[in-house]
């Protein structure tokens, strides 16, 4: 049982790709690596099947993304489409939303509670700073107790206890997750998940995160290059465990083009 | 249960929105405070009250609040309809996600939304009966005799056709947003019912055309007017001269109300044809130019 992509490609303009002949196979926790702007959100919708200008296949446990209806508990995500924009309370809609999808709101609330306290729950959700927003909207993921939990950028505007707590959070809920982030710092804590990586609407890996570690990156040919990283400009970037600046030095990944200039 | 979990939702939306309300109140109390105290006086002169007999007054005095009951309700229903467009839009993402990985699918979903619309239909018409009641009573009676409708029953099936018309209505302009990708359209192609009732509700009271009397807007007034007040349906003429001719005795092509109905269920037909229409052609839009 796995979530698998099939040379996928997606464009939002004709003859301009966001995601170019994607391979994927998700069955283990995942993250999914890239600097901003490289398609990993587009990634996420794809899996999901809220993308409509699409070709290739995407299959969940071996069904179409497209011919799938009613399936309760199969994929839940943090993405900001979920949340029904609302004069409700936080509290009403989400225990609107998880009532459809037989999730969990005791622990929702849990989660908002430790992570920001209960004034959270009776507000609107549009009231709520940026870094709420995504504490509701991890929590609400998580608490759907879904097969697949999907992920996008789930610590994006939390201060760093927070995301701490947040990754931890993340680990102990079970599920398969699948995780984007253009942030490496979590990765030591992540060492048994998949990792694929994102860069310019290619997708590379599998690899393990533990793999990474020790990786390099670099702009001029190795011959034992583990990845070979194609841009669009046409130069090529390699990852090695051999030569060039190690990967786990970069912060985020947003800092490749840097070391690749 | 699941479309009972769905009304429940919709009708706390409809309601949160109290801004939406207080105004609709606050207009709904101006037009009939208007139609009974100031325009009463002209329509029905106070000289001309004492001088004839207490039947015929009351007659003419039903005729006169029937036709302002038509009018309000339809002002009324275009009010529930800004709120509506608003909800629509703003549910349509949201459906692509619960639709595949929840227990309520978007027939579902809809319905539930529309019985919360035809709920906050019935809301409103208790309130505008009400109110209805209350000041043109006062106006002709000081409220020793009441003027209350004469066809519950025609009244109630009416307010839910026009309810049906109105959400089906809210549903295509919402879904026109979406399909047409201008998300900023919301808020003005949510006005766009409201703007409607008052230029064909009001033509229709003096427009000589059919074209305007076979409007869904002319039907509903028309119908609400028949069935508070037992006035002739004559679509041939606009509704201030059928009033006319009804208080002289004048003769009227009267037009069978089954007919009125039957054109007006062909209009919430054709909107709802529309609406299914373009709530596929929406599935064909990428979410972020829908969220904009």
């Amino acid at each position: 049982m796995s979530i698998e992509l099939v040379d996928v490609y997606v464009w939002y303009r004709k003859e301009d790709y966001v995601l170019r002949g994607v391979n994927v196979k998700i069955s283990n926790n995942t993250v999914i690596l890239g600097p901003n702007g490289s398609g990993k959100t587009t990634l996420i919708r794809s899996i999901l099947g809220f993308v409509v200008s699409r070709k290739g296949r995407v299959l969940i446990d071996g069904v179409d993304v497209d011919s799938i209806t009613g399936a309760i508990g199969l994929i839940s995500t943090n993405l900001r489409e979920v949340m029904i924009n609302s004069k409700q309370s936080v509290k009403s809609v989400v225990e609107f939303i998880l009532k459809l999808t037989n999730g969990d709101y005791k622990y929702f609330e849990d989660i908002v509670t430790r992570f920001t306290g209960r004034d959270v729950l009776k507000k609107n959700f549009t009231e709520l700073s940026e870094g709420q927003k995504k504490i509701v909207l991890n929590a609400l993921a998580l608490a759907s107790r879904a097969k697949y939990i999907v992920l996008d950028e789930p610590f994006e505007g939390l201060d760093p206890a927070r995301r701490a707590a947040m990754l931890n959070e993340i680990q102990k809920t079970s599920g398969v997750k699948i995780m984007s982030t253009h942030v490496t710092w979590m990765l030591k804590n992540l060492l048994d998940w998949d990792l694929y990586l994102v860069v310019e609407g290619c997708v590379y890996g599998p690899l393990k995160v533990s793999e990474l570690g020790e990786l390099k990156i670099s702009s001029k040919p190795v011959e034992d290059a583990v990845l070979t990283i194609k841009l669009k400009s046409g130069s090529q970037v390699y990852l090695s465990k051999t030569t060039g600046i190690p990967l786990s030095s970069l912060d985020t990944l947003d800092k490749l083009y840097e070391v690749i200039s | 249960m699941t479309t009972a979990t769905v009304w429940r939702f919709y009708v706390r939306e409809i309601f949160k929105r109290w801004e939406f309300w207080i105004l609709a109140i606050i207009l709904n109390v101006l037009w009939q405070s208007t139609g009974a105290y100031i325009f009463s006086k002209y329509a029905i002169p106070l000289e001309v009250r004492q001088e004839i007999s207490a039947e015929v007054l009351r007659r003419v005095a039903l005729l006169y609040t029937g036709g302002w009951y038509g009018i309000v309700a339809l002002f009324m229903l275009s009010f529930i309809a800004i709120a509506l467009v608003h909800i629509i839009c703003n549910s349509i993402v949201s459906v692509r996600y619960l639709s595949k990985y929840s227990k309520v699918s978007a027939l579902r979903l809809f319905t539930g939304l529309a019985l919360a619309a035809l709920t906050a239909v019935f809301i409103a018409m208790f309130f505008l009966l009400g109110s209805t009641v209350v000041f043109y009573s006062h106006e002709f009676y000081d409220l020793k005799e009441l003027l209350t409708p004469k066809n519950y029953l025609g009244i109630v099936a009416v307010t839910v056709a026009g309810g049906l018309f109105t959400y089906l209505l809210s549903m295509t302009l919402a879904l026109l947003v979406v399909v047409l990708k201008k998300p900023r359209m919301l808020t003005p192609m949510s006005f766009v019912p409201i703007i409607l009732a008052f230029i064909l509700g009001y033509t229709a009271n003096y427009a000589e055309n059919i074209e305007i009397q076979v409007l869904p807007f002319a039907l509903i007034v028309r119908l609400s007017e028949h069935y508070y007040s037992s006035i002739t349906i004559d679509i041939t003429k606009p509704s201030v001269k059928v009033f006319i001719a009804e208080v002289r005795g004048e003769p009227l092509n009267p037009t069978d109300p089954l007919l009125v109905w039957l054109m007006l269920i062909s209009w919430i037909t054709l909107f709802t044809l529309i609406s299914i229409l373009l709530f596929k052609k929406q599935k064909g839009i990428n979410i972020e130019e829908i969220l904009g």
